[in-house]
């Protein structure tokens, strides 16, 4: 996997891992129609993302996007923006899905993937590497 | 033990395992049409020096362990779903190659008014009891490949898994944390293995009666803390018949369970305490009203080596009559004493290979039989005191 030989080139030295990960950190972002503030309560922030709230204050059904749960970027951002483990966000969409209560959010396989798909559906929330702005999308800022 | 009908059936699963192995994109769902489709797919090996666990295991390898299910979630409308799962398991004796629906219920959300969210199902729902029981029979979400027996009997699994009935579910958000409480009023599922397990000689029963649970579970938004309280007053019935020399009565179980879990970065610590009464009643002159208060316990910590290491380590104790631990008391009426209780060591790895993929191993060092499967044991006085379980288990999802 290209990430894991970049992180270990990272630490020989090269400084790559440091700067894509400490400098460019991860992002919320939402499909550009999505009618939120840009500033949002982490509370909130995780209650969409462990698929509680289901729906954005219009009426209109909450699409998650995540990356696999082995990708690098997706364990950083549970942990560090949303400060929950990753095993627990799993171990929360398992429950949901295997009882018949809820659905877990749709994996897409990369970033190119995952910014498509933000760009695609028009109530969609996810991550992306980096805060700057992205065409077709807003960023969002949790408090 | 090799017939025809189980050579083919390996080969199925065989198949089942190559063609999941080639399967299209891990961690995307199938996609029929709109409507997505998860499932699982989960063979076990379990080797037992004594008695016999899930199938011929007794200082053999029984494969007679396997879990197949296969569920969807459709929104029908914005506040209304309809969700299902079908399962197919074999256990052993306890279930030979069963399919049942494991839950089907209309989900209507009745209340959406951040912090609170309300919800009420009406079917086959899962029922609410301790941390892991709505989704005991899903490898990757078990704390272990055999369930914690003190707190999970596989002894009256189908009394516990679902009921057909109505379910409410209200979810409050407090600032860094959430309270959950979940109540169901339903039938429980009375079926052969039960009638095996409560061991009634009546012909005709154990009827359904209906029968209530409620959960009440708080955690912390980072689900560092969990902390849980289950109550279950399951009720079932008996009809006398002609060749019947006791009279028709009813018997109840109550279960409370109290759940504790804390989970750090790299390790976990998970308790769950449970206490029960169990009483007989109207069944006559020759059975007089009785009943016995059993309690379990178990304490496990896991360590995470890394995102797919996993190692941990548990106790659990089971005894049937609290109050007497050497002989079981009513609980255990002719009986040999090792029914009295059951104590158990247990350590186990769990490699996952890929998000989907998962394979685990674990040891049990046993002593009594208090909640060994009935069905795969049919001569209580062949059963040992002191037993050794190896189990292996390979478990795919999608």
């Amino acid at each position: 996997m290209w990430w894991r030989v970049a992180r270990k080139l990272g630490l020989l030295g090269l400084g790559l891992t440091l700067v894509s990960d400490v400098a460019l950190g991860q992002g919320v972002y939402v499909n550009a129609k999505v009618r939120v503030p840009e500033h949002m309560a982490l509370g909130k922030l995780r209650s969409i993302f462990t698929m509680h709230q289901r729906q954005w204050d219009d009426g209109a059904t909450i699409k998650v996007f995540v990356l696999p749960d082995d990708h690098p970027l997706h364990r950083d951002f549970a942990r560090d923006l949303l400060k929950v483990f990753p095993y627990r966000l799993r171990q929360q969409w398992d429950r949901l899905t295997f009882s018949g209560t809820g659905t877990a959010p749709v994996t897409v396989s990369d970033l190119d993937e995952m910014r498509q798909a933000l760009r695609r559906e028009p109530n969609s929330i996810g991550y992306l590497e980096g805060e700057e702005a992205v065409a077709g999308l807003k960023h969002i800022v949790a408090e | 033990m090799i017939d025809g009908s189980l050579v083919s059936w390996r080969w199925v699963l065989s198949a089942l395992f190559v063609a999941v192995a080639y399967a299209p994109p891990d961690t995307v769902a199938l996609d029929f049409g709109k409507v997505p489709v998860h499932g699982f797919l989960t063979q076990g090996a379990i080797y037992t020096s004594d008695n016999n666990f899930f199938g011929e295991s007794d200082d053999g390898i029984s494969l007679d362990y396997t879990e197949i299910g296969l569920n969807s979630r459709v929104q029908l409308f914005p506040d209304l779903s309809v969700a299902g799962q079908i399962l197919f398991r074999r256990a052993g004796s306890q279930s030979e190659k069963e399919l049942t629906i494991d839950h089907a219920f209309l989900d209507y959300q009745f209340l959406d008014d951040f912090p609170q969210r309300a919800y009420l199902s009406a079917g086959r729902v899962k029922l609410p009891y301790g941390l892991f029981n709505e989704t005991r029979d899903v490898a990757f979400t078990r704390p272990s490949i055999l369930m914690p027996q003190p707190v999970y009997f596989d002894r009256t699994r189908r009394l516990a898994v679902s009921g057909d009935g109505l379910m409410a579910r209200y979810e409050y958000d407090l600032p860094t944390s959430t309270a959950y409480l979940n109540v169901a009023g339903f039938m429980p599922n009375a079926d052969e293995e039960l009638r095996r397990a409560v061991g009634v000689p009546i012909s005709d029963g154990p009827n359904a009666e209906p029968s209530l649970v409620g959960r009440l579970m708080y955690e912390t938004a980072d689900g560092r803390f969990r902390l849980g309280f289950t109550h279950a007053s399951l009720n079932l019935s008996f009809d006398t018949g002609p060749q019947d020399f006791l009279a028709g009565g009813d018997l109840k179980f109550n279960f409370n369970v109290v759940s504790v879990q804390y989970n750090a970065e790299r390790w976990s610590f998970t308790s769950e305490y449970t206490y029960r009464k169990v009483s007989f009643s109207k069944f006559g002159p020759l059975l007089p009203n009785f009943e016995f208060r059993g309690e379990g316990l178990y304490v496990q910590g896991d360590y995470r080596f890394s995102h797919n290491w996993l190692g941990f380590v548990r106790v659990e104790a089971l005894y049937p009559d609290r109050g007497d631990h050497s002989t079981g008391g009513r609980s255990a009426v002719g009986k040999p004493s090792r029914f009295a209780y059951q104590e158990a060591y247990i350590m186990g790895v769990r490699w996952d290979l890929s998000p989907n993929w998962m394979l685990a191993a674990e040891f049990h060092n046993v002593r009594g039989v208090a909640a060994l499967p009935a069905a795969d044991n049919r001569d209580i006085e062949q059963t040992d005191e002191r037993w050794n379980i190896l189990a292996l288990q390979l478990s795919y999802r999608f």
